[in-house]
This record gives C-alpha cells, sequence and structure tokens, in this order.
C-alpha cells in the first residue's frame, strides 16, 4: 500500500493480526534481507510485546496502535542518537495534541495526558562503527482501550479521554504522517529547532517537582535537556545533568 | 614467517625458561630474549597488526620498549570500542544468554553487546571476525565514549 512518494514512514505497510512483537518481526524481517526504509509492521495483538529491557507492555485486542516501522538515520551519528528520540516524541506529540488537550512528553520519551502515560516507545537501534545502520521504532499507543490493569493505573487513551471511538487504521495514517514530518526535519538536521520544541513540551517543564536521586527526595525544577539527552534540573539554584538511571519522578 | 608462528615462539620461549632465541630465514631474522623472569612481551598500541618489514628487526628494541607487562602477546589483538556513552549489557534482557563470552567466535556484523542511553537500545555489531579473548566491562556498568568492551584475536 503505497500512499504517497514522498512520505517514508509506514509509506508501506502489513498487518499481522496476531505477532509476539512487531519489533521482533522487523528485527526477523532486516536480517533474511533488504526492507525498505519506513516500512511498518503492525498488529491487533501481541503476545509477547516488549518495553524497555525485559518489560512488557499490555494491550487489549484490536483496541490499540501496535506498529514498528524501520528508519536509515544515515545523517546521525551513533552519538547524536538522542535526536531521533525527540524527533519521534515530537512526531506522537503533534499527533495527539490535535485531538487532546494537555499533551506532553515525560522525559526521555514517554507520551503523557495530564499525568496518564498515552503512549510507549521502544527504539531499538543497530550500530555499526559509529553508524546507525537501522532504527527499529516500536510504538504502543493507546486508542479504543477502555479498562487497564492495576499495574498501569497511570494509563489513558484516546477512549478515555473523550469518550469517542476511533478508526485505528486511519488514526495510524495520521500518526505516521505527523512522525514523517519530523524525521524529516531530522534528516535535515534541524537539530536546534527539534530540542527547542521538545524542551518546550516537556512533561512538567519548568515545575517544581520532587525527584529521587540516589536514594534522597529532592525538589527540583526540570529546566531542559543537553544534547546527550540528559536531564537538566535545577536543584538549590545551580543545574545539574542527570542520565536516566540517576533520577526517578515521585508522584 | 607468520604473526601466528611469532606468537607461538613467544610463548615457547617464555615457557622453555631460556634467555635468548634467534631465528634466521633468509632474509628474516627475529631475536627473542627475556630479562631477568620476565618474558619479553611484544607489545603494540596499535590497532593493526605491524607491518612485515618492521618484524625484520631484532625483537630487542621492542624488548626494551616494552614495559615489565603480564606474560601475553597481545600485539594482535583488536579492541572493539564503545562507539557512545551509556550502560553496557551483555544481554538482550536478564533472562537471556550473554550476546558473547570469552572463546566464542564472532563474525563481523554479529551483535556482541548492547549498549542503553535514554531508553535507546543499541545492539552493538562486531566490525571484524574473530574470538573473544576478553570481556572488559561487567554487565549493567556505565561506558564512555571509545571505552574498550572486548578484546578479540582476529581470525
Amino acid at each position: 500500500m503505497v500512499i504517497s512518494k514522498e512520505k517514508i514512514v509506514g509509506h508501506e505497510e502489513v498487518f499481522l493480526p496476531e505477532t509476539d512483537s512487531t519489533n521482533h518481526q522487523l528485527q526477523m524481517l532486516l536480517k533474511s534481507g533488504p526492507v525498505k526504509e519506513g516500512f511498518t509492521v503492525s498488529t491487533a495483538y501481541q503476545h509477547s510485546g516488549r518495553g524497555q529491557m525485559g518489560k512488557h507492555w499490555h494491550s487489549q485486542p484490536g483496541q490499540n496502535i501496535l506498529m514498528s516501522f524501520v528508519l536509515y538515520p544515515l545523517s546521525i551519528k551513533a552519538e547524536e542518537q538522542f535526536y531521533l528520540s525527540i524527533a519521534i516524541s515530537l512526531g506522537v506529540y503533534d499527533f495527539l495534541s490535535e485531538l487532546v488537550p494537555g499533551v506532553s512528553i515525560k522525559w526521555p520519551n514517554d507520551m503523557m495526558v495530564g499525568n496518564e502515560k498515552i503512549c510507549g516507545m521502544l527504539i531499538q537501534n543497530t550500530l555499526s562503527g559509529e553508524n546507525i545502520s537501522n532504527s527499529i521504532i516500536g510504538l504502543g499507543l493507546n486508542v479504543n482501550q477502555i479498562n487497564f490493569n492495576s499495574e498501569l493505573s497511570f494509563a489513558t487513551s484516546l477512549k478515555r479521554l473523550t469518550a469517542k471511538e476511533y478508526n485505528l487504521s486511519a488514526c495510524q495514517l495520521r500518526l505516521t504522517d505527523s512522525i514523517d514530518e519530523r524525521y524529516k526535519q531530522l534528516k535535515a538536521r534541524q537539530f536546534e529547532l527539534l530540542k527547542a520544541d521538545y524542551i518546550k513540551h516537556l512533561f512538567e517543564i519548568s515545575q517544581p517537582h520532587n525527584f529521587l536521586i540516589e536514594n534522597q527526595v529532592v525538589r527540583g525544577t526540570i529546566k531542559g535537556v543537553d544534547e546527550y539527552g540528559c536531564l537538566l534540573v535545577e536543584i538549590d539554584g545551580n543545574v545539574l545533568k542527570f542520565k536516566n538511571s540517576e533520577i526517578g519522578f515521585i508522584y | 614467517m607468520e604473526l601466528k608462528e611469532i606468537r607461538e615462539l613467544i610463548k615457547f620461549v617464555s615457557q622453555a625458561g631460556v634467555s635468548e632465541v634467534g631465528i634466521e630465514q633468509g632474509d628474516f631474522k627475529i631475536t627473542i630474549k627475556t630479562t631477568s623472569d620476565q618474558p619479553v612481551v611484544v607489545h603494540s598500541p596499535m590497532v593493526q597488526a605491524p607491518s612485515a618489514p618492521a618484524l625484520t628487526a631484532p625483537a630487542t628494541a621492542a624488548a626494551h620498549a616494552a614495559p615489565a607487562a603480564p606474560v601475553e602477546a597481545v600485539s594482535n589483538l583488536i579492541t572493539i570500542k564503545s562507539p557512545m556513552i551509556g550502560t553496557f549489557y551483555r544481554s538482550s534482557s536478564p533472562d537471556k544468554p550473554s550476546f558473547a563470552s570469552v572463546g566464542d567466535e564472532v563474525k563481523a556484523g554479529k551483535v556482541v553487546c548492547i549498549i542503553e542511553a535514554m531508553k535507546l537500545f543499541n545492539e552493538i555489531e562486531s566490525e571484524i571476525s574473530g574470538k573473544i579473548v576478553k570481556v572488559l566491562v561487567e554487565n549493567a556498568q556505565p561506558v564512555e565514549y571509545d571505552q574498550p568492551l572486548f578484546l578479540v584475536e582476529p581470525a
């Protein structure tokens, strides 16, 4: 299914009624031969949906967008990869913010509406030397699911927020359009623009918040991120940098 | 004489307990000396193996340059380095086996580890083929840009 000559993300798509994980399917496909940039695998249900480092992603069958696509971000180096995360996050942000108010990006790459998570992503790159030879972007976006188990008590969906039922394939088309626009900015190395937009839409930006740092509760204010994606937090008048393993949000 | 043979020779000299061995083959000449109890270590900081002409010089020059170092010829080992700052993982998840362990043969393009940074997961491919001789970083430890991760004996 070719939608537009110009479009990269999602220009071709295969739908699997059920699979283990869309990221894994794409990884296997890449091993078996060349795959066009932007090729997308989506599914109604993944029984081994993957989140970060062994965590599972739960989603009720046929209710949500579960998709992965492959990118070849040859214009950016391994060291610059946080801009990839920024571009994808902004693409999802742009899509969501047309439908609901209160969307933000919780550092580094969770999508929030208010205090609830609506979309998660898993980016898996393959590096050869200092180049990113391929990047698999997996997205799980809650659309029509109404009930979430207690483990995901902070989860929400478009339907929960708006009381409307959504057409999944229409949503997916608009989502990939939004991501595609941001990916083009990335390819053009518009790093400053991407970073400024990302910082503008960060969850709790400029709001005093409690963080967990070295097992201590610390009050601080998010100021932004640096070029590697480290979070900049002002604590007692000093701006400090944190990696994702070094700081936690406290609710 | 091939590098492999030279390596065997150094091993032989260090195990035999002799102080000096000289070999001439046509216009190729090599001398391996041991200083006191320490066998000579041929140590090159370069990634590439030294070119053949350099080896025609007596190995004594190398003997003076080399510090008293571990008993292993490391001249031909290649280092796989980290292309980025992040956290080093030896497997894709805690319940999965390691991508590469000591003694494993790896081919160019084989994934040897994952480096995670800011929730981006990077599978690092080996650019060379050979045998893993040493894993230099513990699982789940932070790594810096260019930090050595693995020592590989090229095939």
